[in-house]
């Protein structure tokens, strides 16, 4: 029985740590377009892009990776600091994602929205 | 000539090289003419956003990118975009009948040059109706041809079917392709359709359909008419190949009810390594088209029973990465050239057609940068109404105070720029075959004289029949980018390259340089051709379009025709300048002007310089090339 509660106190302690807002990090949403040969006023020209790797690296280094949504949307919390971002999963035409750097500030979270070339003229 | 660098023709600089994100690699330098001179004989303002926009009684859209075709014979430059078409004399007038006091938009009649929307002249309902708000076909992509053999006109459009309610796309989507039944195309046209939605059966079965037929390019030898189109599926990730679609153009010429095609599907037939396997599907194939009859000034297209000529590009990731669509290098040292032989068998009834793909070591090439125009990146000024309005808090309006509310229910941010419109990727541009030689030429990076990098131009010569390259180089000039290159030959060799010039001084401009098989001459400005005002059309605003930054629709691609000794010429440019108070007019309080927002037509109601969310135009020009091969 006491190895159980402390066993409990342990994971409350966990659970915790991992509900806390880390820091800094960046989220956004990711889109891929165009998605018809010709953009039509009005109508949208792009789309989100579901389920798509959003990966951030430091050099050759990869410091993390999160999966957008249903809605092209994705968080991932990251140390300050400046990365490049490659976009995976999702054809690609072009220059790939825009844009291609972030900076992340200390102790704040950033906004990157990225855009894919679906290569459609 | 009459623009600004008139006395100072620009050249592409030696040495130009391409640094990608993989590093610095190969230079090379930008081969000179030896012979070649192109003598600018006319050129006039082609189609424009405002005569898009308000053709057909105002019953269109807003569009971008134009997409650029132009075919000229008999006497006519026949020009299309999306999504409008126009038929012009030598002299630059309209053909067509003038449908001015019948084109009635916001109760004054509408001069659009005589145009005709590519719905009504497809025989579709109208874009959208402004009253009833149903939607017609998106018709799209245009690409025209003047076959001097058969003496007849070919248009081709992707069409996409719509629910007319809603104007969703119900996946299903043709190739629409137009011969007119005489040598005059302000006649009568035969309109044959092909299906695309499930035709581009890709062979490797990564990819299930439905597929858009996207970017359709038109090409001719004396016995076909072939069109190709890039197959993406509508559901899924990846690319599935390149389409091939040949068509018998004699059936075509003589207007028969059913004509033989044959489709062929390029997966898996470049002998190059991708994630795929050992080898690659086509991407963006464009057949060759050729002054004359077809066969390219020699022998060469009428070996093997009559071929028809493609070229190809690979460094995309359609080519590299066609299942996961992870991304590839985006850079390639290699062309592919296309034979399609025995194309006399077209018109009997058991076609057979042989394709053959070869892989051509070339030049490095790579995807580009955007394009820049003067600004890009700063705030808009009143040169770019669009979106100095977006932007705009202050200015009295019919609306409420602030520009922005002519154009939005709920706020935008005013953060908006001077965008940098989009570059093409890496994928080949207008194919011309002359004397046996295929001309073709793509967007790369480029780094001039060792500046920083630009967009700019790789440019190949092949020996057609032996799949050899000849000759090749780069264009590109620092501080400019030249992008969506389109090249005419003629049957003598000598030709012209058209293309977009834009720069930090430079705001997109209609530019040339003659070529022939010995290199790219010296570039500029086509006369009149100078950008007048930053483009500044709805996609090159986040507040219009989302996207960080925007993708600035430009392009996506230009147009070169033959005409004996004269080659025709067309590009994407901005033809007008237009203050942000002519744009407003009588929507700002106090103000006058056209009673359609953003036309700056005055208060004569036209003919405007744009409409209020776009201001592209196209400029054509004739030049005469001479001399012999």
């Amino acid at each position: 029985m006491r190895v159980l509660i402390v066993t409990i106190a342990a994971g409350i302690v966990a659970a915790a740590a991992v509900a806390a807002t880390p820091p800094s990090g960046v989220s956004g949403v990711v889109d891929r377009g165009p998605i018809a040969p010709v953009c039509v006023a009005g109508d949208p020209c792009s789309a989100p892009a579901r389920h798509v790797r959003v990966v951030f690296f430091r050099g050759s280094r990869v410091a993390g990776q999160a999966t957008t949504d249903d809605a092209g949307k994705y968080r991932l919390a990251l140390p300050s600091g400046a990365y490049t971002v490659q976009v995976a999963g999702r054809m690609m035409s072009g220059r790939g994602a825009e844009p291609r750097t972030v900076r992340v500030p200390a102790s704040r979270w950033v906004k990157a929205n990225f855009s894919l070339d679906t290569g459609i003229r | 000539m009459q623009d600004e660098f008139a006395a100072e023709p620009r050249e592409g600089e030696a040495g130009a090289a391409i640094t990608s994100f993989l590093g610095a690699i190969s230079t090379r330098s930008v081969a000179r003419s030896g012979k070649s001179n192109a003598g600018f004989v006319t050129g006039f303002e082609g189609l424009n956003f405002y005569q898009q926009r308000y053709s057909n009684k105002g019953n269109q859209f807003s569009v971008e990118p134009p997409d650029q075709a132009l075919c000229v014979g008999n006497g006519f430059e026949l020009e299309a975009v999306n999504d409008v078409l126009n038929v012009f004399d030598t002299n630059g007038a309209s053909a067509l009948p003038d449908n001015t006091a019948t084109n009635v938009v916001s109760g004054f009649p509408r001069n659009v040059n005589h145009a005709v929307d590519l719905n009504t002249f497809f025989g579709y309902a109208a874009a959208i109706n402004r009253t009833t708000g149903a939607r017609g076909q998106e018709v799209t992509d245009p690409s025209c041809l003047f076959d001097a053999q058969t003496q007849r006109f070919f248009v081709v459009v992707l069409t996409l079917e719509v629910v007319p309610t809603t104007g969703a796309f119900t996946l299903v989507n043709h190739l629409d392709l137009a011969v007119s039944k005489t040598a005059d195309p302000t006649g009568g046209w035969n309109i044959y359709r092909t299906d695309v939605t499930n035709d581009g059966t890709n062979t490797g079965g990564q990819n299930p359909g439905p597929y858009l037929g996207d970017y359709p390019h038109i090409g001719a030898d004396a016995n076909g008419f072939y069109i190709t189109t890039n197959a993406y599926p509508w559901n899924t990730n990846g690319f599935a190949g390149a389409q091939i679609y040949a068509f018998s153009k004699a059936q075509l010429a003589a207007g028969v009810p059913n004509v033989s095609m044959v489709h062929l599907d390029t997966s898996g037939r470049v002998n190059a390594p991708s994630e795929a396997g050992a080898t690659q599907p086509g991407f963006t194939v464009w057949p060759a088209q050729s002054a004359g009859t077809g066969s390219g000034g020699d022998d060469d297209a009428a070996e093997n029973g009559g071929t028809e000529f493609f070229l190809s590009s690979n460094a995309a990731d359609e080519a590299q990465r066609p299942v996961s669509g992870t991304a590839g290098t985006r850079m390639s040292s290699q062309i592919v050239v296309w034979a399609l032989k025995n194309t006399a068998s077209l018109d009997t009834p058991t076609p057979n057609l042989s394709l053959d793909a070869t892989l051509v070591d070339a030049e490095t090439y790579a995807a580009p940068p955007k394009q820049r125009q003067p600004g890009s990146g700063s705030a808009p000024g009143q040169d770019a109404p669009q979106g100095f309005c977006i932007n705009n808090t202050t200015t009295p309006t019919i609306a409420g105070v602030g520009c922005w509310r002519l154009l939005f229910a709920a706020e935008p941010a005013h953060t908006e720029v001077i965008s940098s419109p989009d570059s093409n990727d890496t994928r080949m541009q207008q194919v011309m075959l002359a004397n046996g030689r295929l001309f073709g030429a793509l967007d790369t990076a480029v780094n001039p004289g060792g500046s920083a990098q630009r967009a700019g131009i790789a440019w190949f010569v092949v020996k057609a029949n032996k799949a050899r390259l000849e000759n090749q180089g780069y264009l590109g000039t620092a501080g400019f980018d030249l992008t969506y290159p389109a090249i005419g030959v003629t049957s003598n060799g000598r030709g012209v390259m058209a293309f977009t010039a834009s720069g930090d001084s430079l705001n997109p401009s209609a530019a040339f340089a003659p070529i022939d098989k010995k290199g790219v001459g010296t570039w500029d400005v086509v006369p009149g051709g100078t950008g007048a005002a930053p483009e500044d059309g709805f996609t090159s605003y986040r507040a219009q379009v989302g996207g960080n930054p925007p993708r600035t629709r430009w392009g996506d691609y230009g147009a070169a025709a033959v005409d004996g000794n004269s080659v025709w010429v067309a590009s994407e440019y901005v033809a007008s300048s237009c203050t942000y108070t002519d744009w407003g007019g009588p929507f700002f309080l106090g103000g006058t002007g056209d009673n359609l927002l953003g036309t700056c037509g005055g208060a004569a109601h036209g003919p405007g310089k744009r409409a209020a969310l776009g201001n592209w135009s196209t400029r054509i020009s004739q030049f005469n090339v001479k001399g012999d091969d």
